[in-house]
């Protein structure tokens, strides 16, 4: 057993401390400068291209286009951002728009605190970490509230099939959510808010195409069904697809280890790679009464990350979808009552065709093929939410909600899984092995299927206690009928307005993640290992202190937010090969002559993060910057060993602006630059991991009021740079990249 | 038996720790340089307050009505604003109107805390806080000659000509014109241009 260092690490502690204080020192001697700078009286704006100006100067015209800071994530009701507990970042209409923002993964990448990982692993897609931790399963991903995060607990797919060309806001609140949001709530809570329907009937439809193949297209709808405007439609159809980079050619150093493998296999030659999407949203608004419904759809090579072992052939593909629709009413009881009624359906599938192609020593001229990947899970929920505002100062949520659950997770079904889910389980098969002491044959399905249910209930009460102090304390139940013991998690803060521009809040919250199937039910076998199911599994739960400071005025955003967090009972899947994970030796055969190691998922350790997200965004003129500097520290603690940040990098930080040339043209450079990932194995790319980092350029033209080209150039300098992949692996990033387009409006 | 192996072990030190503090200050001084250029220009908001941008409204609004003769019994009577429920959004609104006029005349901000303070007034701003009490106020939403402007639910049925709306992230207005003739006040075709109608009919239907 490998032990690296003892624990507690203090010196990390006081050097962090050092930092914070450090922090501080500089952000506090920043502030008169920037009071004194922007001190310019209430309601100042600048209009794309114009000089800065007054509100009450604007057009009405214009003062239509001004936008107020409100959202909904962080309380489940509408308030003005600095107002919100913890820290929130939000993406506007015009940030997606001025910036290039095709898909949620574009969005994701100048959020401080974020990183992410675009070919991390093909299971996910785009592998994003939050502060250090990292984790698609440990993001929540809402559409207009609907959760839309795979039923079974899987790791959050972020592809190209999850467009956010019609989105009116993001909004991002960071650390633990489990009290509004139940499982899974751990690194953040991502909401896309859907363009409003309008009063007037609009389509919008554009095209783009260039480099790699790359090419989308996409249509928005929305308009009045009704005389009274009380009927609206509004939706979204958009496809993606791409070849990408070619890596032989842009990483040919890295890509002479896969050659070597793929020389033996005769195929799989030049990288077969392919990147494409499909994501649909429609809604339908009557009244108080709200359908909507959500689609994706994505496909990429299975090799990627993984590579020499698996090949980039024609065949390695990962497909998955997810269909999620919700209907919502919502009844005005009284003045200060209001009851939320949702119900939901969730649904995710692998494709059958999903499978892994590589390496067999046994296939000694060819790849092996016949590792097919089938999951299908779905689930239905329903959630009743009341909010009471007794006074303007006071307020109560309650809700309650239950779901049902019936879930296939990712499992190997050789030859692909064909017809009903009794033919699947019957195509699957077992896996069948024998204790060193002559027991058995045990058997292990290929194909698990299991039900459950969840019950669960919160309270949160929000007290305006004096005019510049407000205190918001709640807490959560949830209970799942695979286990006894039920999940708490409550969340409780201060926000104290300290004046009309600083405002300073306390935030402590938590939240879990339930031992799902994708995690309890991860059954599979490769040449070393056999994974066995675990349903003893216990929830994950962690927990976050937060200080924020914002500072706000009519002329720039700052704020500032020093976090805490740890986890325990960490849920540790099977193939990180802990000592937790292992089960037993076990053999392939009677006569004991192929031994594997049976091993599960378990729980054990716990992490904690440290840290702090210094951003800001303001206009200067006809030119909007932005920026963020992240320090994170991350330590995973097991037994007496610890290992720190996987793959992700202690310090990044972005810098970006948008510039109005004239009225019409818009340009916007934008800068992501991290500090080396830690913990990355040495490989061929080693050079490429050093500060990794990427420009990139967006340029926006309004031919007419109708009609507008752009220019997304990614990676404009061609600068070659790897990340951490699923196995720790650096993993070569998509080199310079861009396509022109045509967006018409009518 | 098979060593399980943690792969991707950290060594830290003090010497880990100093490099870390190197690293950590060179990138607190480099996001102070690129960020300090922001910060000594004049700089301007990408978004705002609620309350700023309603009360910028309120300006334009006294821009594009014009009141009947007898509303301003001499030529140097101000335009006068009454606020209800609100009084931090008084404050915002005198402060947007400060020293302004509108066709030759000045603008006068009054508070009011109830029903029984409303006293006459060109412009009445109904709060949100008076939402429970719109059918109380019938009265003086159907005073002739006053532009009534609110932001709750319910107010055009309840009488109110113009009522402010968040749509996403943005303000928008709903205004009923004949509501407006019959109380003898003329609304400029470009106002109505941008609001969104409220038919009274609409209004009588229940919808």
């Amino acid at each position: 057993m490998s032990k690296t260092r003892p624990i507690p690490n203090w010196g990390v502690t006081a050097s962090l401390l050092h930092g914070v204080l450090y922090w501080i020192v500089g952000v506090a001697s920043m502030l008169p400068c920037l009071a004194l700078a922007t001190e310019t009286g209430v309601g100042q704006s600048t209009a794309p291209g114009g000089e800065p100006r007054s509100l009450k100067t604007m057009t009405l015209d214009e003062l239509m286009k001004v936008e107020v800071a409100t959202i909904t994530t962080a309380s489940k009701k509408e308030e003005k951002l600095v107002d919100a507990l913890g820290m929130v970042i939000v993406i506007t209409a015009n940030d997606i728009k001025l910036r290039g923002y095709s898909t949620l993964s574009d969005a994701l990448r100048d959020l401080p605190g974020m990183e992410k990982m675009d070919f991390g692993f093909s299971e996910e897609g785009t592998a994003v970490s939050v502060r250090g931790v990292p984790g698609n399963n440990k993001l929540v991903i809402l559409v207009n509230g609907m959760r839309v995060n795979p039923p079974g607990g899987e790791n959050f797919p972020l592809r190209s099939d999850f467009s956010v060309r019609n989105a009116e806001q993001i909004e991002v609140i960071y650390g633990s959510g489990s009290t509004l949001y139940g499982g899974d709530a751990v690194s953040a809570v991502i909401n896309i808010i859907t363009r409003k329907p309008s009063d007037r009937a609009g389509l919008e439809a554009g095209v783009a195409g260039g480099l790699n193949n790359e090419r989308e297209a996409w249509g928005i709808f929305d308009g009045k069904l009704d005389r009274a405007g009380d009927i609206h439609l509004s939706g979204l159809l958009q496809y993606h697809d791409s070849d990408l980079t070619r890596l032989d050619k842009e990483y040919p150093g890295w890509w002479a280890d896969h050659l070597a493998v793929a020389r033996t296999k005769g195929a799989g030659l030049t990288p077969d790679r392919q990147d494409f999407g499909v994501n649909g949203f429609a809604r339908l608004e009557v009244g108080d009464f709200s359908l909507q419904a959500w689609y994706r759809d994505s496909r990429r090579s299975s090799s990627e990350s993984i590579s020499p072992a698996f090949g980039y052939v024609p065949e390695a593909i990962w497909e998955d979808s997810s269909f999620v629709s919700e209907a919502k009413y919502l009844a005005r009881l009284s003045d200060q009552l209001q009851l939320d009624s949702v119900v939901t359906y969730n649904h995710y599938r692998v494709n059958p065709t999903t499978r892994y192609v590589w390496e067999d020593s046994t296939h000694t001229n060819s790849w092996f093929y016949n590792d097919y990947k089938y999951a299908n899970g779905y689930s239905y929920s329903v959630e009743e939410t009341l909010r009471a505002d007794f006074t303007k100062d006071l307020s109560l949520l309650v809700g309650v909600v239950a779901a049902y659950y019936d879930i296939v997770p990712k499992c190997t079904v050789p030859g692909g899984a064909h017809g009903s889910l009794d033919d699947i389980i019957s195509e699957g098969g077992t896996f069948v092995y024998y204790k060193a002491d002559g027991s058995g044959p045990y058997t292990i399905p290929r194909v698990w299927h299991e039900t459950y249910e969840t019950y669960g209930g919160y309270l949160e009460g929000q007290w305006q206690v004096m005019k510049s102090v407000k205190v918001i304390a709640g807490t959560r139940l949830d209970d799942d009928t695979r286990t006894d013991k039920v999940s708490i998690t409550p969340r409780a803060g201060l926000i104290w307005s300290a004046s009309d521009s600083l405002t300073v809040k306390y935030k402590y919250a938590t939240a879990y993640i339930y031992p799902s199937p994708y995690f309890a039910d991860n059954v599979y076998q490769n040449t070393t290992q056999l994974s066995t199911v675990n349903p003893d599994l216990k929830a994950e739960t962690s927990r976050t202190h937060e200080i924020d400071f914002n500072y706000t005025v009519p002329n720039a955003q700052l704020g500032l937010a020093l976090y805490y967090g740890d986890e325990d009972n960490l849920i540790q899947l099977s193939d990180r090969n802990l000592p937790v994970n292992y089960v037993d030796t076990v053999y392939l055969d009677p006569a004991h002559t192929q031994p594997l190691y049976l091993i599960r998922s378990a729980n054990g350790g716990s992490s904690h993060n440290e840290g702090l997200d210094f951003y800001g965004r303001a206009n200067i003129g006809s030119v909007s910057p932005w920026f963020s500097y992240s320090y994170t520290h991350f330590e995973m603690v097991f037994d007496d060993m610890a290992t720190g940040l996987q793959g992700i990098s202690q310090h990044n930080g972005r810098l970006g602006m948008t510039w109005a040339i004239t009225s019409k043209l818009f340009v916007t450079p934008s800068l992501v630059i991290r500090s080396s990932p830690q913990n990355v194995i040495a490989g061929e790319l080693d050079n490429e991991l050093q500060t990794p980092w990427q420009v990139d350029l967006f340029a926006l033209y309004n031919l007419t009021r109708q009609l507008d080209l752009f220019v997304t150039v990614r990676n404009i300098t061609d600068h070659h740079y790897a990340l951490n992949g699923v196995y720790g692996t650096a993993v070569p990033q998509e080199t310079l990249n861009g396509v022109i387009g045509v967006k018409a409006t009518f | 038996m098979k060593t399980f192996i943690i792969t991707q072990p950290v060594v830290t030190g003090s010497a880990g720790i100093r490099a870390g503090w190197r690293k950590s200050s060179a990138g607190f001084l480099v996001a102070l340089c690129l960020a300090w250029p922001v910060f000594t220009v004049q700089a301007a908001p990408n978004s705002f307050k609620e309350n700023e941008v309603k009360a910028a409204f309120l300006y334009n609004f006294a821009q594009y009505v014009d009141w009947p003769q007898e509303a301003f019994p001499e030529a140097a009577t101000p335009i006068t604003i009454g606020i209800l429920g609100d009084d931090d959004f008084a404050d915002i609104v005198e402060q947007t109107v400060k020293g302004e006029s509108v066709k030759g005349r000045s603008l006068v901000i009054k508070r009011f805390h109830g029903r029984a303070e409303i006293t006459a007034c060109h412009m009445l701003f109904v709060s949100r806080a008076e939402e429970s009490r719109l059918k109380d106020l019938s009265g003086q939403l159907n005073t002739a000659g006053v532009l009534t402007v609110g932001e709750c639910r319910g107010f055009p049925a309840a009488g109110g000509v113009i009522n402010l709306y968040l749509q996403g992230n943005k303000i928008r207005f709903e205004i009923n014109p004949e509501l407006a003739q019959r109380k003898g006040l003329k609304i400029s075709a470009q106002l109505l241009c941008l609001g969104r109608i409220v038919d009274t009919d609409v209004i009588k239907e229940g919808h």
